[in-house]
């Protein structure tokens, strides 16, 4: 449907995400070999204490945590709108099908190149239908506005259910709501 | 002892350079005496006519490896506003010691370089450390000190 488009897995993101972090883990003990061997590093490190460069690599790993669950919940957005697409556009006979097909129809032509996703959109819709257990999407909606904070600017306060999640515990989420989903 | 711990406590130690820690730290406490120093005899004269006042604060500073040591902050009182040189460690990435110089507008991070002594830095990327001087003293109060 879109020639130039670039879905990402969920395990694609995780290896991205491990990479990153053991370059993090690796680059902190670089420096901190290098202070105790009065050794030269990057110059962005210089002049700092060990307590700051703790520091930077906590805010380096919290951005980096925050992003992967950005691109993890943004993964299952497309793979489910992927799915959504290929159901209509094939007339596929089943019932998730029949049901996507039956609602689409009720769509503005915009809504139907890109339908809502969260609330009165697909996710509602798969909860209606009972074919996902509620609970499976309850569990992965509540990474939805730390996705929804990270993705648009952060310029509200930052939502609770953040300190709940990491990369993995989102991982965890988006894979049991797409395994859910009925083939 | 389990026999595979100790390989591993005696492969490390092994590994270990020595490094003379209380050298280190003996070594960056005289240099800041010696930047305190360098600072007396560039404000002789405002200190000989009391426009700008000088006295130590005595701090205690807890670093990895060297443990817990005494050293003294250095306060200068010029025109009723505060300036104060607070020694921030020996451990530090790319130098061998830092001094803080902090205002009521803002900071300097000064930094003890093998090559040149103490220097001001004043950016990081590209790397610019300016070697402590008259003119760098004017400049860091005029950075850290109100208008």
């Amino acid at each position: 449907m879109w020639e130039t488009a670039e879905p990402q897995t969920l395990d694609e993101i995780r290896d991205w995400y491990r990479n990153l972090l053991d370059a993090l883990v690796q680059q902190r003990a670089t420096i901190k070999d290098a202070i105790r061997k009065d050794l030269a590093v990057s110059s962005r490190y210089l002049g700092m204490t060990e307590t700051e460069v703790d520091e930077r690599y906590d805010a380096d790993r919290r951005e980096l945590d925050r992003l992967t669950m950005l691109n993890l919940v943004a993964s299952v957005e497309g793979t489910i709108k992927q799915d959504y697409h290929r159901r209509i556009h094939k007339r596929l006979r089943d019932p998730l099908s029949k049901a996507y097909q039956k609602w689409h129809a009720t769509l503005s032509h915009k809504k139907r190149q890109r339908p809502d996703f969260d609330e009165q959109g697909i996710l509602e819709l798969l909860k209606k239908s009972e074919w996902v257990d509620r609970h499976v999407i309850g569990q992965f909606r509540v990474c939805l506005p730390t996705r929804h904070w990270v993705g648009h600017g952060r310029y509200w306060n930052r939502p609770l259910e953040i300190n709940k999640l990491d990369p993995d515990e989102v991982y965890d989420r988006a894979q049991a709501l797409l395994t859910a989903l009925p083939i | 002892m389990n026999q595979k711990l100790a390989e591993f406590l005696s492969k490390k130690q092994k590994a270990a350079e020595v490094i003379d820690w209380d050298e280190r730290r003996n070594a960056y406490l005289q240099a800041v005496q010696d930047l305190y120093r360098q600072i007396q005899t560039l404000l002789a004269d405002p200190l000989e006519l009391g426009t700008v006042k000088f006295r130590l604060v005595p701090k205690q500073l807890s670093e990895n490896y060297i443990g817990s040591y005494s050293v003294d902050d250095l306060v200068l009182v010029i025109g009723g506003e505060q300036v104060r040189f607070s020694p921030q460690g020996r451990n530090i990435v790319g130098a061998l010691g830092r001094v803080d110089v902090v205002g009521e507008r803002g900071e300097a991070v000064l930094i003890l370089t093998p090559a040149s002594g103490w220097g001001w830095v004043q950016s990081r990327q590209p790397r610019q450390v300016e070697p402590f001087s008259e003119p760098i003293l004017a400049d860091i109060f005029k950075l850290v000190m109100r208008d």
